[in-house]
């Protein structure tokens, strides 16, 4: 569905990535994993076009889109919940949702979804009607979600949804993830710092260090851990080997 | 009233609306019902900066970028709507350099104001193409610099604006009862955009434009369509100042306007259309009282301003909102329906962090 083939990006001369490839199956969750600074973030910005890559192509659905805008990219389907949520915090609930279907002209279907999503997470629908800046941390990371599914996507790339939340609430945002893959069939492409969450939820892991892919894989195959350490770190774990990030 | 029954939830909807509409007809009603033509003068001259101001919040308020330019489009709608209706005679004398068709014929007031708030918006839809690509404190310049060029360029044209002097004989239709009208439709106009997809995609990106533009937002086309609308409205306010005033001076259409538009906008709450009526009645009416003061009044003892009292107080008056309140008189929120919340959320609230 999504492939990425030798991406190079830089910030002016400063550059994040060098050659980084991965491809994405429909229906999978795909995980990035890898420490500060890697270029994960990066390599979400250039998917969804708010980067333009200096070299290589991303390429969605058989056609390269990495020349595209942001907007155009959004009406292909691909939508992102960037990091830090960025949720509309002077608008209403049912605002910020409205927004998510900006792309949209079909009333009755944008109506009915936001019903959907009311269903899914009835805290947002309860305080529909109230300011978006109001609701907790874990609140506000499911309105973001909300947000992202209004514009009906195929693929969602999200990034750090566990940023700033409590374990419990992370537990909760990574099980709606899933239950969004098996219901609506939902491709998923989540950045993640802590290589445990992402072992666990994703069906494929890819390990960003330095700018470079150091290891892409099965999440079945990796999941001692071991590797995924060596590409994540640099260096083989040497002590007991209890604790991960 | 049945609560949540279909009337009620429309009244509630439309309930800002309602009431601001209600406010400014009733400010209207009760000063007309005195009949005293001076407060009849300041009160239609208010009815025109509300308009302005309207206009103002219908960009500034949803987009979040200050502009010091509206002013211009004020004065492109004023000279633009003079055009057609001065008298043939008078034309002649005063802008030789009008078209034939122009210099031959005078139109009536109506169309031509129009004419003029068109003429308003093709400017800014030009000029916005350029000046929306900007952010921020550059795309404020941008707005100021706009300002600028326009009042030189009309101070310069003398074959047409008379330059420094004036273009006289316009006829006086601006009644408050005209002001009363056009501010409606401005009030009706900005509530509707606001409520609509467009106004809330340009408030979405006032809030966060980088998630805004991940929703499919195009930022720039959102910030053009609120600047076309808004300088239509000030080129309509610029037509019944005209006429209002019954001649038009270039320098009428400068920084001190520009500036006491802002200042109401400031002072009643940016973000708010609330904010944009109740500031221009709240800054109008306490200018007033500075007026009649400066000429002096006997309340027991006689009390006499010295002049410009109304300026100082003005500028007064903006210190204390922005030291006190930033969010200005109304907080930057509409006016809400009074009664209790319909949904109550207390209860079945489970905070999850």
């Amino acid at each position: 569905m999504l492939e990425v083939r030798d991406l190079h990006v830089q910030y002016g001369r400063l550059v994040a990535l060098r050659g980084v490839s991965f491809s994405i199956a429909e229906g999978e969750i795909a995980c990035i994993v890898g420490p500060n600074g890697a270029g994960k973030s990066t390599t979400l910005l250039t998917v969804s076009g708010v980067l333009k890559p200096t070299r290589g192509e991303v390429i969605y659905d058989g056609k390269p889109i990495s020349g595209l805008s942001p907007e155009a990219i959004a009406g292909l389907g691909v939508t992102q919940v960037p990091e830090g949520r960025h949720i509309f915090t002077g608008l209403t609930i049912e605002e910020n949702l409205r927004v998510g279907a900006a792309l949209r002209r079909d009333r009755d279907e944008t109506r009915k979804d936001m019903e959907r999503i009311y269903e899914t997470f009835p805290i947002l629908g309860q305080r529909k009607t109230q300011a978006a800046g109001k609701l907790s941390g874990g609140e506000q990371q499911m309105l973001a979600i909300g947000r992202a599914l209004m514009s009906r996507p195929k693929l969602m790339t999200i990034d750090e949804p566990s940023l700033g939340l409590a374990p419990k609430i992370v537990d909760r945002v990574y099980e709606v993830l899933t239950e969004l893959r098996a219901s609506r069939g939902l491709t998923l492409l989540i950045v993640e710092q802590s290589s445990e969450r992402a072992l666990k939820a994703a069906d494929r892991l890819h390990v960003l260090r330095n700018g470079e892919m150091q290891l892409s894989g099965r999440a079945a195959d990796l999941k001692d851990g071991a590797e995924v350490h060596k590409a994540y770190f640099g260096f083989t774990k040497e002590h007991s080997g209890e604790v991960m990030i | 009233m049945e609560p949540n029954s279909p009337f009620q939830r429309t009244l509630r909807e439309f309930w800002p609306l309602l009431i601001l509409s209600a406010l400014v007809t009733a400010v209207v009603v009760i000063i007309q019902a005195f009949g005293d033509p001076i407060v009849s003068r300041s009160l239609t001259e208010a009815l025109i900066r509300l308009v302005v101001v309207v206009a103002l919040f219908i960009f500034i308020g949803n987009s979040g970028l200050m502009s010091f330019g509206h002013i211009a489009f004020m004065m492109i709608g004023a000279y633009a709507t003079a055009w057609q209706t001065m008298p043939v005679m008078t034309k002649g004398i005063f802008a030789p350099g009008l078209p034939e068709y122009l210099l031959q014929n005078s139109h009536h007031w109506i169309p031509a104001t129009l004419i003029g708030g068109v003429a308003a918006s093709v400017v800014a839809l030009v000029a916005g193409l350029a000046l929306m690509r900007l952010s921020g404190i550059a795309a404020s310049i941008g707005t100021f610099a706009f300002l600028m060029v326009f009042y030189s360029f009309y101070l310069q044209w003398s074959t047409w604006t008379a330059g420094q002097s004036s273009l006289v004989g316009l006829p006086m239709t601006t009644t408050p009862w005209v002001g009363l009208v056009f501010s409606l439709v401005a009030i009706a106009v900005a509530f509707f955009y606001a409520r609509s997809r467009f106004g809330l995609a340009l408030r979405a990106s006032r809030e966060d434009a980088v998630a805004a533009q991940a929703s499919g937002v195009n930022v720039q086309v959102q910030r053009l369509i609120a600047f076309v609308v808004s300088a239509f409205l000030c080129g309509l306010a610029g037509g019944l100042y005209g006429h209002f005033l019954g001649l038009l001076t270039v320098d009428t259409f400068y920084l001190p306007l520009t500036f006491i538009t802002i200042a109401m906008l400031v002072v009643g709450g940016m973000n708010s259309l609330s904010g944009a009526v109740v500031g221009t009645l709240f800054v109008s009416f306490a200018i007033e009282i500075l007026r009649v003061l400066e000429r002096g009044v006997t309340v027991g003892v006689p009390v006499k301003l010295p002049a410009n009292s109304a300026e100082v107080g003005l500028g007064i008056i903006l210190l204390l909102v922005l030291i006190f309140r930033r969010t200005g008189i109304t907080r930057n929120q509409e006016i809400y329906w009074p009664w209790k919340p319909v949904v109550s959320v207390s209860s079945v609230t489970r905070r999850q962090s």
